[in-house]
């Protein structure tokens, strides 16, 4: 080998030691910021398809979780729910930060699996029945946990886990008044959206300590009177806020006089009237469906 | 006689008077220009129709999916064709060069005028950038449109159902979310930014290849090892954080630091996954890799130029 070519290989090599710390760093950086997920285990191999493991540890992991998405997709349209879950699994694990995976997941679980075994599946026994509502119930509240954990600041996810949780739904899977204000207190924090306050406010307002009864009040208060300040809105107040702050004047023993009004002050007919929701699941998630 | 040793030892001019250009680099922008002929002559733009029947395909691809899967599968599938178009124009594109130079012995015509061997390997890089620019920015310019339609088309009844309710109450937050999150997976600064960190690639790729096929021996020879380092490029990573872990095992820690030395890091410059997921990118950081990007470049033509320098052709 001549010199130019031994310079060669001692340029590639010196290069390579110089890069290595500015690679490593940037590295770092792009999984801190959420640019890149995080290095997937490689016990993780055996539950992938060879080529989405190729995928996954090369370039294309974005696109592979899509495509597991798709599957997972078509296997909700076909009621295979054990395939569902599976893939779900997987997705996570690909794009552990993209919070949509774990909602969609959880939700399928949740609402969507155990719905069918409640509702839907006659053919099969009643405690094969009971007995998968209670799995995919567990399987679903454990993907979501993890989300959170993963995704600590996702709002969504917040939102998500309390609407599956509030007391106010006919809808809830397992009702823990405390831990729906919680998350829908952190949802409020992390977005700004007013509405998630109230919904925390309403869950406190039903816990049986004065002190949550108190801060429910309080906030609740705040809102109504942000409501009536505004003249051109001619919605008026929610009807969940003044009847809930009615309920919280009665049981905190407010004095007659500082009391809101419970009628509708110089609102148009049916303003006002209509509860706020509890529930704001994706029903309307696909608007062409 | 006298003639013609006056023209020998007249020193060459350091401007080219007519474009009023130093004359190194008019040199090798008509090098790049002539590559960039030729290679265009090989009809590779017909990919376009290939790009736009498999974007086409992808956008009514699960009609009833949820938006996010609907936009997301789309940009995955746009990102991961172009990333395909590039790598294979920027290999191919390099590896083709040198060997048919030689073979056509174009080569001999080129290195007998002035042109120095650093001038020759820097103007069929630039026409191979050039390429690989101006597909991608075609690829770039479909992509763009067809997503802008999805977005419009996905977002126009959010907002019009948005309107019918009041902002405050449970839908009104619910559909503000949505159109937030459509927002963000359409068409915006960062979709662009994944395509520029594609080009990034591309750029290093072509480099990289093109060091390869100035000690290749043929052209399948290059397009192979390309791929592998290519593929390799990716796991990079992996082997420079195990080096950096001070794990165990004198054999495993000479090979990974081998790999992390020898290999370059495709994965660094890999932003088309948070792209496609609608993840904010800093222009700092893209800065940053732009840089290393650059440096890549110039240190790959430099070895390139190392290796070329005595060879025999």
């Amino acid at each position: 080998m001549n010199r130019k070519r031994l310079l060669a290989v001692a340029v590639i090599l010196l290069f390579g030691a110089a890069r290595l710390p500015v690679e490593h760093h940037l590295g770092k950086r792009m999984i801190d910021d959420g640019l890149q997920e995080p290095p997937i285990e490689l016990g993780f191999r055996e539950r992938l398809p060879q080529i989405g493991f190729m995928a996954a540890l090369g370039g294309l992991r974005s696109l592979a979780a899509s495509i597991f998405d798709l599957k997972a997709h078509i296997a909700f349209e076909n009621n295979e729910w054990f395939a569902n879950e599976q893939l779900y699994d997987l997705i996570t694990a690909l794009q552990p930060r993209r919070d949509s995976y774990w909602e969609t997941g959880a939700w399928h679980r949740l609402r969507n699996a155990s719905g069918h075994y409640r509702y839907r599946a006659d053919d099969l026994p009643q405690s094969i029945r009971d007995r998968n509502i209670a799995y995919f119930s567990d399987s679903g509240f454990e993907l979501l946990d993890l989300g959170l954990r993963t995704n600590p600041d996702s709002a969504d996810l917040h939102a998500s886990m309390a609407g599956y949780v509030n007391t106010l739904s006919v809808h809830s899977v397992r009702k823990d008044g405390r831990k729906a204000a919680g998350h829908y207190q952190r949802a409020f924090e992390l977005t700004g959206r007013e509405f998630y306050e109230r919904m925390a406010a309403y869950e406190r307002a039903k816990l049986p300590d004065l002190e949550d009864k108190t801060w429910a009040y309080e906030t609740l208060l705040r809102h109504y009177r942000v409501f009536a300040a505004r003249k051109d809105d001619r919605r008026g107040v929610p009807l969940s806020v003044r009847r809930t702050i009615g309920d919280l004047e009665n049981a905190l023993a407010i004095p007659l006089l500082k009391r809101i009004p419970q009628q509708q002050q110089a609102a148009p007919p049916g303003a006002g009237l209509v509860p706020e929701s509890p529930t704001y699941e994706r029903l309307q998630k696909n608007p062409a469906g | 006689m006298s003639n013609s040793s006056a023209a020998v030892s007249q020193p060459e001019p350091s401007m080219d008077l007519k474009k009023g250009l130093p004359l190194v680099l008019s040199k090798v922008l008509a090098i790049a220009r002539n590559t960039f002929t030729q290679l265009v002559r090989m009809k590779v733009f017909y990919f376009l129709f290939a790009f736009s029947l498999i974007l086409l395909v992808a956008g009514f691809f699960f009609a009833d999916t949820q938006f996010e899967q609907k936009l997301k599968f789309f940009k995955d599938i746009s990102y991961g064709f172009m990333l395909l178009f590039t790598t294979i124009f920027a290999i191919v594109g390099s590896a083709l060069l040198i060997p048919r130079d030689i073979e056509d012995r174009t080569l001999y015509t080129i290195l007998c005028k002035p042109v120095t061997r650093f001038e020759y390997l820097l103007g069929k890089y630039l026409g191979v950038i050039a390429l690989v620019g101006l597909s991608l920015l075609f690829m770039d310019l479909i992509f763009s449109g067809a997503l802008y339609v999805q977005e419009q088309r996905l977002l126009g009844p959010v907002l019009e159902a948005q309107a019918a309710v009041p902002a405050e109450s449970a839908a009104g937050v619910q559909y503000a979310t949505e159109a937030d999150s459509i927002r963000k997976l359409g068409l915006n600064a960062n979709t662009q930014k994944g395509v520029l960190s594609i080009f990034l690639t591309g750029a290093v790729l072509a480099a990289m290849a093109m060091l390869l096929s100035t000690f290749a021996t043929s052209t399948m020879f290059t397009v192979t090892v390309g791929l592998c380092i290519f593929i390799v490029g990716y796991f990079q990573s992996l082997a420079r954080e195990y080096f950096l872990s001070g794990s165990e095992g004198t054999w495993q820690k000479l090979l990974s630091v081998l790999v992390a030395l020898i290999f370059p890091d495709f994965k660094a410059f890999h932003l088309s996954d948070a792209a496609a997921s609608g993840e904010l990118i800093a222009n700092g950081l893209l800065l940053q890799l732009v840089g290393l990007a650059l440096v890549y470049v110039v240190i790959y033509n430099l070895v390139a130029y190392l290796v070329f320098a005595d060879k025999e052709v």
